[in-house]
């Protein structure tokens, strides 16, 4: 097989219970599309080997299937952290974990050589690790984005609440935290500042759009909702109704995808009172 | 006005960096570990790093008096945070992480490795990684076959068992002390495609065999170049 043609198989890593990768496989079968499934639940029985040179060719096996890696066409991967039951319970050091740890690495280096197209490529995905990190790329991009404020300092951020009377506090990294506006009843907490600096930003009241970029398309939705964070509404109602990206915008978060390396991205705009 | 300092991010117990720090204290090298993180002080304004402030062993330094950085390491761990309840130290070092990225990645001053993400220190290469640089660079380089069987207990290994082998540090695009003028040809476009300013790499036989992420800080050589560099 040839990396290109359409017989060529798309490789998909992760669990089988993640949402996102079982209705990808669904619609690539709808599509008659052949595809290769590392399944991390069967890490132990997994094998890999490959050569780091210009065709990055070898081999990949999972239990009895086995996939010639110069095959593959595109990869999609959504791979969780999280360790097998028998892998946590032998612990680091064993040889399970040692086994589970070295095909999590050789198949994520695999993907940073290989010249099939990966969705959500690592490397690519880094920048959400640090929220303040991504702010200053797409600010490189054009975007405008809240006055942020990352500190360990009370008095830094009166200073900040000065200049911008609401606010709001949420994760820098990765983790996922729930987006909370910054009360009366948190002046209590500023004493733990100290511990990490924390990530206030601009309260920008407005209309909430999540887009998402794959290759040249484009597709956006508006949000209603009247909670902080959307995601976590609760028992606020929440709708999202398809919404068409006018024409330069689109071009601006095609553009914004491309420098971040993505060819897959989902972005989060608001829409300010002003219209910015 | 405080004095102008030179920052090794580091852990605590990284022996090289405090003797760098230790044998340069008068010129300004201050040892930034995970626990000043954790105290009063810091400020970074996203869009204004020339304004933060930095909290070093207890005393308060501008942007304006940080004169460089030199990064040792790749994130902060939770094991480096025993201060912090232990349910929380992960969390804890994954937003010292994010925070760190940031920050130095908009600090105008030198930074040896400036952050690429998800490391503080530069490209986070897989030595696979290096090997394919190396064969797109025309860089003789030792062959890999990277292989995960459950048979094995590791994966194969890359480097050879041939010592003695040649190193070349490179500190921004300069050698330390003499080098071979082919090898330190390949070891500058190694670095600049890995975007390394302080990096040392090992040669076996004209062969690329090894990189070397943490070039030895307590090597009086070594120690001189990051200092010129930083100047």
């Amino acid at each position: 097989m040839i990396p290109g043609e359409r017989s060529a198989p798309v490789l998909l890593w992760g669990s089988p219970r993640d949402l996102p990768l079982a209705a990808v496989c669904t619609a690539l079968s709808r599509l008659g599309t052949p595809m290769f499934f590392v399944d991390q639940t069967r890490v132990l029985d997994t094998e890999l080997s490959f050569a780091s040179d210009e065709h990055c060719s070898g081999w990949l096996r999972v239990g009895a299937q086995r996939c010639e890696l110069s095959g593959v066409r595109a990869a999609y991967i959504r791979p969780d952290a999280v360790r097998l039951d028998s892998v946590a319970r032998a612990g680091p050091g064993s040889a399970l974990w040692r086994h589970a740890a070295d095909i999590d690495d050789a198949l994520a280096s695999w993907l940073e050589l290989t010249p099939a197209l990966v969705l959500k490529c690592l490397s690519a995905m880094a920048s959400n690790g640090s929220k303040p990190y991504q702010a200053l790329l797409i600010r490189q991009a054009g975007f405008q984005g809240p006055d942020t404020l990352l500190t360990t300092d009370p008095g830094a951020l009166r200073e900040f609440q000065a200049r911008h009377p609401r606010l709001i506090y949420k994760s820098q990294s990765g983790i996922r935290s729930i987006v909370a506006r910054l009360d009366a009843s948190d002046e209590a907490r500023l004493a733990r500042l100290a511990t990490c600096p924390t990530q206030f930003q601009q309260y920008i009241p407005g209309r909430d759009y999540r887009v998402h970029v794959i290759g040249e398309e484009v597709y956006g939705h508006v949000i209603t909702s009247d909670a902080d964070d959307y995601r976590y509404a609760g028992a606020s109602e929440v709708t999202m109704q398809p919404w068409p990206v006018p024409v330069p915008l689109a071009e601006r978060l095609r553009g914004l995808a491309a420098a971040l390396g993505l060819a897959l991205a989902g972005i989060d705009l608001r829409r300010s009172s002003d219209s910015d | 006005m405080p004095e102008s300092v030179l920052l090794v991010l580091a852990d605590e117990h990284a022996g090289a960096a405090a003797q760098f720090v230790d044998a340069h204290h008068e010129r300004g090298a201050r040892l930034l570990r995970p626990l000043d993180l954790s105290s009063p002080g810091w400020s970074y304004r996203i869009g204004e790093p020339g304004a933060s402030i930095a909290m070093v062993d207890g005393v308060r330094y501008p942007a304006d008096c940080i004169r460089g950085v030199v990064t040792r390491l790749p994130c902060i761990s939770g094991t480096q945070l025993p201060h912090v309840v232990p349910a929380d130290r992960d969390y804890v070092a994954a937003e010292m992480s994010a925070f760190l990225l940031a920050w130095l990645s908009a600090l105008s001053c030198p930074v040896l490795n400036r952050p690429q993400a998800p490391s503080l220190m530069g490209a986070g290469w897989r030595w696979e990684q290096w090997v394919r640089c190396a064969h797109g660079l025309g860089v003789p380089v030792v062959p890999l076959r990277r292989e995960v069987r459950r048979d094995t207990p590791c994966s194969a290994a890359a480097l050879p068992t041939l010592p003695p082998m040649t190193r070349v540090t490179l500190v921004g695009a300069t050698p330390v002390g003499r080098g071979e003028p082919p090898l330190v040809g390949h070891a500058r476009r190694l670095a600049a495609a890995a975007g390394a300013s302080l990096l040392g790499l090992l040669f076996d036989g004209g062969r690329l065999a090894g990189v070397e992420l943490w070039p030895d800080l307590a090597d009086p050589a070594i120690a001189a170049a990051v200092l010129g560099e930083l100047a």
